[in-house]
């Protein structure tokens, strides 16, 4: 078993009971898709359990993956499957960014300790702004901004996977990422 | 990640990719916990049956509960099953074997007792009961024929009055086949000993078990004409004779708790004699525990009652129960021997200790009672046992 196998492969050999084979896959797709469920949920509580939830139902269906469209696909189709059933579960939960995810994300971002006040203070704005700016985001374009960058789906893919065409895609992706550009922009003017 | 047919959208892409590298720049630290990490790592090994499993019950552990109830549940059956099918058991020292038999013995006094009262043309018994009229019948002959010590009826009518008195003290209801336990091995030692008299055939009949609370009142009434002159020193000892028969028959279970001397069977027995006099009604109760273990029978019983009784009847005379050595050891009382009186008594606890001693015997047992064998028969004296 190597490292470079693809996920596609690991996850058939996942399903002949290769359990080191899974390990490969997790390592790979665990912050993306861990990132993914954060941005979309409410809480972080909530993203820990559809992320846990994603890779259990993962597990569950070894048996029944067939090669049939690239493991990221099947992986975040499964991720938003999650979301969609808690939300109809309770009418409450809106999958969009919070504060808490915000200081999260600012957090992350704090730099080692010989970096300068005002390049960490810039920094942790950046961040802000960043998350501020996803927040703002209508839900359909945040989806298809995460999926994008972190999925690294194609045009195709998200449009497979939202059930939307290609070119609203990419007006969602692209319309997202001038947010941010703003958003950045701001932050260097202050 | 893109398409080649669009290279519009790469080129957006790349101008935008400052604003996507300061993205993944900004979230970059956002990993899943570890505990999370280990979490899904452990359920994806468990999935496939690899890896160290999860912290809980494995092994004999896992095993541990079933294999305990199925384990009661063997035991409990096989106890069961056990008893129902005549299991002897030790029985415990709180019912000894002279705290459990009073009442039965009573009982073969009382059916000869009773018996002059009542029509013998009236017979409704089985053989089983038959044997038991006729056993408490011949424990009267000796004392009818012979001369009967004026100690020993009183004693005799003594070990009645307490018996009476003490009837649910003395076997617990709740364990009435403790007390069978012990009469059917008294009995069978009794058989041994009378072995050439048993060979007449006059093996006891088993009592049906839905039959044996109903024929409470005959057993007493047939009983009658057996008894010429019942006497209350012989009455007494007859009476392992009279309830060891039908203790000793195959235990349905109905009859068997029948047997217990409780006091429905008494205020039974008290109902069904209603020309007894102002002490028959206690004397009913007496023999309430031997009545019940008796069934009722039908008319070829009732003809053939007489002529088993007659045939019966010399074998419980022959039987050792104990009698003669009471009288013994009265005698010995009586003339001022009390040491060998004592003594004796000591003696005939060891040879037999099913035989009851009744509680105002003037006799002590030696104290502590020792047994010649030395064995686990070197026990004190039993209350009633002074």
């Amino acid at each position: 078993m190597t490292d470079d196998a693809d996920d596609e492969t690991l996850m058939m050999r996942y399903a002949e009971g290769d359990a080191q084979a899974f390990a490969i896959l997790y390592g790979r797709h665990r912050a993306g898709l861990y990132r993914f469920c954060l941005r979309m949920a409410s809480d972080r509580g909530l993203a820990e359990e559809i992320f846990q939830d994603t890779w259990t139902n993962l597990i569950q269906a070894r048996a029944r993956y067939r090669v049939e469209a690239r493991f990221t696909t099947f992986l975040y189709q499964i991720a938003r499957n999650r979301m969609i059933d808690l939300q109809r579960k309770d009418r409450r939960i809106a999958f969009s960014l919070d504060d808490e995810a915000g200081e999260a994300v600012a957090a992350t971002l704090a730099a080692p300790g010989h970096e300068a006040p005002d390049a960490l203070l810039d920094r942790r704005r950046s961040a802000e702004r960043i998350v501020t700016a996803l927040d703002a985001l209508p839900p359909a374009q945040r989806e298809a901004f995460l999926l994008h960058e972190e999925g690294e789906l194609t045009l195709e893919e998200i449009a497979r996977l939202t059930g939307v065409g290609r070119e609203t895609v990419k007006s969602r992706v692209r319309y997202a990422l001038g947010r941010l550009r703003d958003a950045l922009r701001e932050v260097a003017h202050v | 990640m893109s398409e080649p047919r669009d290279r519009e959208w790469d080129d957006e892409l790349r101008a935008l990719a400052d604003v996507r590298e300061r993205y993944r720049t900004a979230v970059r630290g956002d990993t899943p916990p570890e505990t999370l990490d280990a979490a899904i790592l452990a359920a994806s090994r468990r999935a496939v049956g690899a890896g160290p499993r999860a912290a809980g019950p494995c092994g004999v552990a896992r095993w541990r509960a079933p294999l305990a109830a199925a384990a009661m549940i063997v035991l409990s059956v096989s106890v069961a099953w056990w008893r129902l099918d005549g299991g002897t058991w030790s029985l415990p020292r709180e019912v000894s074997p002279e705290m459990a038999l009073p009442d039965m013995a009573s009982a073969g006094t009382r059916v000869a007792e009773v018996a002059p009262d009542v029509d013998p043309g009236r017979s409704a018994l089985g053989p089983s009961a038959e044997r038991g009229q006729e056993e408490g019948a011949q424990a009267a002959r000796p004392a009818a024929s012979g001369s009967a010590p004026t100690e020993t009826a009183l004693l005799s009518k003594r070990a009645a009055d307490v018996a009476l008195a003490q009837p649910q003290a003395q076997v617990p209801s709740q364990s009435p086949t403790l007390a069978e336990r012990d009469a059917m091995r008294a009995h069978a030692e009794a058989r041994r000993d009378a072995a050439p008299d048993e060979s007449l055939g006059a093996s006891p009949v088993a009592p049906g078990p839905g039959h044996a609370r109903e024929s409470v009142g005959s057993a007493a009434s047939d009983a009658a004409p057996k008894a010429s002159e019942p006497s209350d020193f012989a009455r007494a000892p007859a009476a392992p004779e009279a309830a060891a028969p039908a203790a000793a028959a195959p235990p349905p279970g109905d009859a068997m708790i029948a047997a217990a001397p409780t006091r429905e069977n008494s205020v039974q027995a008290t109902r069904r004699e209603p020309g007894e006099s102002a002490e028959e009604p206690r004397q009913s109760q007496v023999l309430s525990g031997a009545r019940a273990l008796t069934r009722v029978p039908g008319a070829a019983d009732r003809a053939k009652s007489a002529p088993a009784a007659a045939a019966a009847a010399p074998r419980v005379g022959g039987h050792d129960d104990g009698v003669a050595e009471l009288r013994e050891i009265l005698g010995l009382w009586a003339a001022g021997r009390r040491d060998e009186a004592s003594l004796a008594l000591g003696r005939l606890r060891c040879a037999k200790p099913h035989v009851p001693i009744p509680p105002d015997l003037p006799v002590p047992s030696p104290m502590p009672l020792r047994c010649p064998d030395g064995g686990a028969s070197a026990k004190e004296a039993p209350p009633g046992d002074r």
